[in-house]
């Protein structure tokens, strides 16, 4: 039984690279903005639906779609930003949330009137490939998944780190209100650090189009996933986002051969409940984030 | 003449204006927004349709029961939660409803799984179970006032004033002499045995379910979208909100499926968040009151 633990450990580890790569989308909005996105999901449900009928019409490749899509849902994460976000920066908490969720819940029903509740795959060459390395199986798709998604996750980190407006970026996320005192034009930046994140998450879509159904509520699975990485990660941490994705995926695998399918989400959520009451910043975060710098 | 049609949906608003009330207590007062209302709802349409239908307790032991079983479970869940502050505080409850609708999946030797509990039709006092839906619409209507009356007795005094205090500033209200958890437990404890005995009803009127139908995420956006509509954090907001939505919700779902009624739900309530934050009821009141 013991033997399968390495494989089941890989696997986690694949899974759980595109896990981080929802997650960090998420982080980052929160992180400049200090709003939880609840919609994220939604935007990763529409990259995966873009990316389908890309395959589906056109035939063209689900991760070349990503070049197309990641682009398309930066403008609408920008506009999305304008309409929606912008108007709830300092509202009370009730209402960022109830906006982000009934954007959600808007976004959601628009695909389910539109598309339907079908769920939906798409059947590429690589499938059901599968590398077999030192004993273990590796599946294409989820390795395609895990490579991009640490290339993404390094350009991105590259980008906050070596750029002006990274720089800025990590900026407003220490202290939003000491950027904009030193020159940091912080509402252009709170519409890049939307967009981006929003991109993230259409990466991510397109990345798991191959591996994954299609359906109008796959960001509600989803997100659910991103939300307990970026708690146990630490709200706002990048690098936190990514190594919560890879212990989520782990103890996703392990709990699913080890104790039930069907009880490996509760096993999930139970940990971020625990997680929530041994370290509530989470393992990178600090402590007090979700009050920092707003009042 | 009024029918059955048009009573049911008076029925329905009357039970939505209760559970929202009972969530605006949580989130209008204490700041508390939960997204997992669904949870105790869920609970107490399941522990009383369970206990009636297998053991052939009383569904009047059976309602005590399940808002027994909520309350004892929203203290266990919420207190870990109160160590989190305000979309925190939302996310870790958004978890709960869906261990439950997963839980009550596939503990299939006592919920029936997905297959669902169906009641049998048995009218009378003893059962709780009516034949006529003037009986349900007194039910719901008591409910409704119940949770109006606690609202009231709770915006008014102390605990209100004192949730009030923590939700708009918690160290200094721990500075004044209010004990934060203490307060917010006694609301949650509140606020989840009222939606309980809204679950309870729900069962005894329907008189079927599964796991989806009371577990869904959707429960929990009714519920607080109500409150929202009619203003957040006033005795009246929720009931004007149920007024207003919920027959607007039983014409739609008349002609329209799941996916435009929930589109028009959510676009109502992202419009309302956006141009009317304080709802129906605040908005008037700042227009009467011009500064």
């Amino acid at each position: 039984m013991l033997d399968i633990l390495p494989q089941l450990i890989v696997s986690g580890i694949l899974i759980g690279g595109v896990y981080g790569l929802m997650s960090i989308g998420l982080t980052l909005i929160f992180g400049v903005l200090r709003v939880v996105n609840f919609a994220q999901g939604e935007f990763i449900m529409l990259a995966m639906f873009g990316s389908f009928w890309m395959h589906y019409l056109w035939g063209i490749d689900p991760y070349l779609s990503a070049l197309v899509l990641a682009p398309a849902i930066f403008v609408l994460g920008l506009l999305t930003e304008r309409i929606v976000i912008q108007r709830i920066l300092h509202a009370p908490h009730a209402m960022q949330i109830f906006a982000t969720f009934g954007l959600s819940v808007v976004l959601q029903n628009l695909a389910l009137t539109v598309f339907g509740p079908d769920y939906r795959s798409v059947s590429t060459p690589y499938t059901s490939l599968s590398y077999t390395v030192g004993g273990l199986s590796i599946s294409a798709t989820a390795l395609f998944a895990f490579l991009a998604a640490l290339a993404m996750a390094a350009l991105l980190i590259g980008f906050l780190n070596y750029t002006r407006d990274g720089r800025a970026l990590r900026a407003m996320v220490q202290n939003r209100y000491a950027a904009s005192l030193m020159g940091v034009n912080t509402s252009r930046l709170n519409r890049i650090a939307f967009g981006v994140g929003v991109a993230c998450a259409a990466v991510a879509g397109c990345l798991l189009t191959p591996m994954y159904y299609t359906f109008p509520t796959v960001g509600v699975d989803l997100i659910i996933i991103a939300f307990v990485v970026v708690v146990l990660g630490g709200m706002g941490s990048v690098a936190g986002a990514v190594i919560g994705g890879f212990i989520i995926g782990i103890t996703q695998t392990l709990t699913g051969f080890f104790v039930s399918v069907e009880l490996k989400d509760v096993i999930a959520l139970l940990l971020f409940i625990l997680i929530l009451l041994v370290r509530p910043q989470g393992l990178f975060g600090r402590a007090g984030a979700e009050e920092m710098g707003t009042k | 003449m009024i029918n059955d049609y048009y009573l049911n949906i008076v029925v329905m608003t009357f039970l939505w204006a209760a559970l929202s009330g009972a969530w605006n207590l949580m989130a209008g007062y204490g700041g508390l927004v939960s997204l997992g209302h669904s949870a105790f709802f869920g609970i107490g349409a399941y522990a009383t349709a369970v206990l009636y239908t297998k053991y052939g307790l009383s569904p009047w032991l059976g309602m005590l029961a399940g808002v027994g079983i909520a309350t004892v479970i929203a203290v266990a869940i919420s207190w870990p939660c109160f160590r989190l502050r305000g979309a925190f505080f939302s996310l870790a409850t958004l978890v709960f409803p869906i261990a439950m609708e997963i839980i009550a999946n596939n503990w299939t030797d006592v919920t029936r799984g997905s297959s669902g509990i169906a009641l049998p039709f048995k009218p009378g006092f003893e059962n709780f179970i009516f034949s006529s839906r003037w009986a349900y619409l007194a039910a719901a209507f008591i409910l409704m006032m119940i949770v109006y009356g606690i609202t009231r007795w709770i915006h008014r005094g102390r605990l209100g004033l004192s949730l009030i205090a923590v939700r708009d500033d918690q160290a200094a209200a721990e500075s004044m002499g209010v004990s934060p958890v203490k307060v917010k437990l006694q609301v949650t404890m509140i606020s989840a045995a009222l939606t309980a005995m809204g679950g309870f009803l729900y069962a005894q009127y329907i008189l079927f379910l599964d796991p989806p139908s009371v577990f869904s995420i959707n429960v929990s956006i009714q519920i607080a979208l109500l409150s929202i509509i009619g203003g957040l954090g006033l005795p009246l907001g929720p009931i004007v909100g149920s007024l207003l939505m919920t027959p607007l919700d039983g014409v739609l779902s008349q002609f329209l499926g799941g996916g435009p009624r929930l589109l028009i739900y959510g676009t109502v309530l992202l419009v309302v968040v956006l141009i009317a934050p304080k709802g129906v009821l605040g908005t008037i009141a700042q227009w009467r009151r011009p500064r």
